[in-house]
């Protein structure tokens, strides 16, 4: 066993989180973000109006409700989608890889390279027109906890990916 | 004591052909069960009798007993490089191997027909096989115990080479930590939370009644009106004599359960493993290796604080998602002295480093005080359309959510030493829970709008099999111990699992 210095609890000399720089996202993320999001609303829009148009029992004005609460989520999405999109973003360290997401609540991250278990990039298909790539991180934590590195070029990802790989082995 | 190497192959034992049998044939039932209930509700059953259907039958006896015997003859499991290793299957030859470090617990059972034949299941949990079932369904308990403490071994001499200093003189030392007795036992469902037998009752109460009301309506209507009348001339009496019927119903639910579950609960501590064994008609053996345990938790609730005994659960580490039971181990019954005993066993020396205490800022307060004002007001409120006086219960909300929010936050406090953290929480329960500080695996740092504006921060650390929350620390706090903890995670090259 290795003996720890019992005495003291806070360790000083130790990489800070302020001094931690995270580098944006690419802005075509925002644009496939925005794509997404177009797509998911127009899916819904037509579901509504197909509904309105074979079931003639609902009333206009309930459409007209179903319109204006589309609008609304719309509205909210999209400007959060603007909004956030600054605060989002990515750092790697020596020994940890960190990300930030959120607008109403902040989060941030952080994974250490000894802990990851495996790392997976996927590409779906407009991201792949898009030239944009995720890096999932898998850890043993909670499933709901583990980090997915989104709105990175893929060439990044492989990047990170054999950063990360090889730190893990190296740690093994 | 029964000496075997497992080096060459070997069979279960031979009654493993009945218990195979036994298996089939409940699988046949459960697929056929349908077709027979209609055979023999459509009056069909003398059918049966005929010729071809007492061939056909006899067929599938004689195909069930030459399957069982084939599966019996044809399966193995031996001891080989240091690899764990099943052959089985006669129509699909199946080898499965597991290497000795990839063995994550080795666990006995036995289910009533094994009990009846004899016989013990072995059962292995490993890192990485996707939810593969290795076990051995039928081997007699002494060499299910020496395969065991083969398996056991082999682990401790890999463990061994990889630290060398540690315990070189020590022995396989086996000490019987905790036994229950009837009375301990006794006092455990005692104080037990009986909400959940109370639930039950509701569930199956209604529906009793609703049976019974179907059957024979206007008995029960007469039952009832004389029930309401009892009630309306003896009420005191009445409520109170509902009230210990309904007790003394939760009670005997917690009762059966605690002794089917905990029924000669006897606890050993090896080396650097912990054996359990309990049951009454299906009993379990579960084997955790210290260095699996990543979350400790206890809790008392205020009849358990009485009666000095308190629930420990331990949350286990599994690269693979097994079913919750199994990574979530609970020890009923301890008390205090038992409790640190077994911190101390699990951890080196917990309790006597220095701490840094923090409890959660004042503003958390705030928060679930109007949190849960809301929370309980609504369906005050919805109720309240429909009954009038609901409005006078809105008067109790707010002492109520006053009361629950103070309690919470009285109750919860963080203490981070140089490798370890612990955190006191709860409501009516006291809980308490210890982490070591290098087995988190990933941190998550929170901050809402409103967070932001107070200047708090919650920390979320994820471990294997459970999340540790820790909230409203003040920003600074919060940061400091996340970089303490990243720290720590990232120095440590010690194995987490």
């Amino acid at each position: 066993m290795i003996q720890i210095e019992n005495d003291q609890v806070w360790l000083a000399d130790i990489p800070k989180s302020e001094t931690i720089e995270f580098t944006g996202l690419l802005p075509k993320y925002k644009r496939l973000l925005n794509i997404q999001w177009v797509i998911f609303f127009a899916l819904i829009i037509v579901g509504l109006t197909v509904a309105y148009f074979t079931f003639d029992h609902i009333e206009i004005i309930w459409f007209g409700v179903a319109l204006l609460v589309w609008f609304i989520f719309l509205m909210i999405k999209f400007s959060f989608i603007q909004l956030s999109f600054p605060n989002k973003g990515y750092a790697i360290r020596q020994k940890d890889l960190h990300y930030r997401t959120g607008y109403l609540t902040h989060k941030t991250i952080s994974v250490p390279f000894n802990r990851i278990q495996h790392v997976e990039i996927r590409q779906g298909f407009i991201s792949k027109m898009l030239d944009l790539a995720v890096l999932k991180i898998y850890t043993a934590g909670n499933s709901a906890h583990d980090l997915s590195l989104k709105g990175i070029s893929l060439e990044t990802a492989e990047e990170i990916k054999m950063i990360v790989t090889s730190k893990v082995i190296q740690d093994v | 004591m029964f000496k075997n190497s497992f080096d060459t192959p070997q069979r279960q034992s031979v009654t493993g052909t009945l218990f195979f049998l036994i298996m089939s044939v409940q699988k046949v039932i459960r697929i056929f069960w349908p077709l027979l209930l209609l055979y023999v509700f459509k009056g069909n059953a003398s059918k049966m009798m005929e010729p071809k259907w007492l061939i056909g039958l006899l067929l599938l006896v004689l195909i069930l007993i030459a399957h069982s015997i084939l599966t019996w003859y044809n399966f193995y499991f031996l001891i080989k490089d240091k690899e764990f290793v099943l052959r089985k299957g006669y129509l699909k030859r199946v080898v499965i191997a597991i290497p000795f470090e990839k063995i994550v617990s080795i666990n006995l059972k036995q289910g009533l027909i094994q009990q009846a034949l004899g016989v013990v299941q072995l059962e292995v949990d490993s890192a990485g096989s996707k939810k593969k079932e290795v076990a051995i369904h039928a081997i007699s308990r002494e060499i299910a115990e020496a395969l065991k403490e083969q398996l056991a071994s082999y682990k401790k001499n890999t463990s061994n080479t990889e630290d060398s200093i540690v315990n070189e003189e020590v022995e396989e030392e086996v000490e019987t930590i905790l036994q229950l007795s009837l009375k301990d036992l006794l006092r455990i469902s005692i104080a037990k939370n009986h909400f959940r037998g109370l639930l039950i009752i509701l569930a199956f109460g209604n529906n009793i009644y609703y049976q019974l009301k179907d059957l024979f309506e206007s008995e029960v209507n007469l039952a009832a009106d004389r029930t309401e009348n009892f009630l309306q001339h003896s009420s005191t009496l009445a409520i109170a004599g509902m009230i210990i019927f309904v007790l003394l119903v939760s009670l005997i639910i917690s009762m059966t359960e605690v002794f089917l579950r905990y029924y000669n609960f006897n606890m050993k501590s090896f080396v650097n493993a912990l054996s359990m064994q309990s049951g009454l008609l299906k009993r379990k053996n579960i084997t955790i290796p210290f260095s699996k345990i990543q979350r400790l938790k206890r809790s008392v609730n205020p009849i358990q604080g009485w009666l000095n005994i308190s629930n420990i659960q331990l949350v286990q580490a599994n690269s693979v998602e097994v079913s919750k039971d199994k990574d979530k181990v609970s020890i009923p019954g301890c008390d205090d002295g038992k409790f640190r005993e077994l911190c101390d066993k699990f951890y080196d020396d917990p309790f006597s480093q220095q701490t840094y205490d923090t409890k959660p800022q004042k503003v958390f307060l705030r928060r679930s005080f109007i949190f849960l004002f809301i929370f309980m007001s609504v369906p005050v409120f919805a109720l309240s359309l429909k009954f009038n006086w609901m409005w006078y219960l809105e008067i109790l909300v707010p002492f109520l959510a006053a009361g629950i929010a103070y309690l919470s936050y009285y109750r919860r406090s963080y203490h981070f030493s140089s490798d370890f953290l612990k955190i006191n929480s709860g409501l009516i329960a006291k809980d308490f829970s210890i982490i070591e500080v290098y087995k988190v695996q990933t941190v998550h740092l929170k901050r809402t709008f409103f967070q932001r504006r107070n200047g708090t921060a919650n920390l979320d650390l994820g471990m294997a099999g459970s999340v540790v929350r820790i909230e409203y620390l003040s920003y600074e706090e919060a940061i400091q111990m996340k970089d303490q903890i990243l720290y720590k995670i990232e120095e440590s090259n010690k194995k987490w699992m």
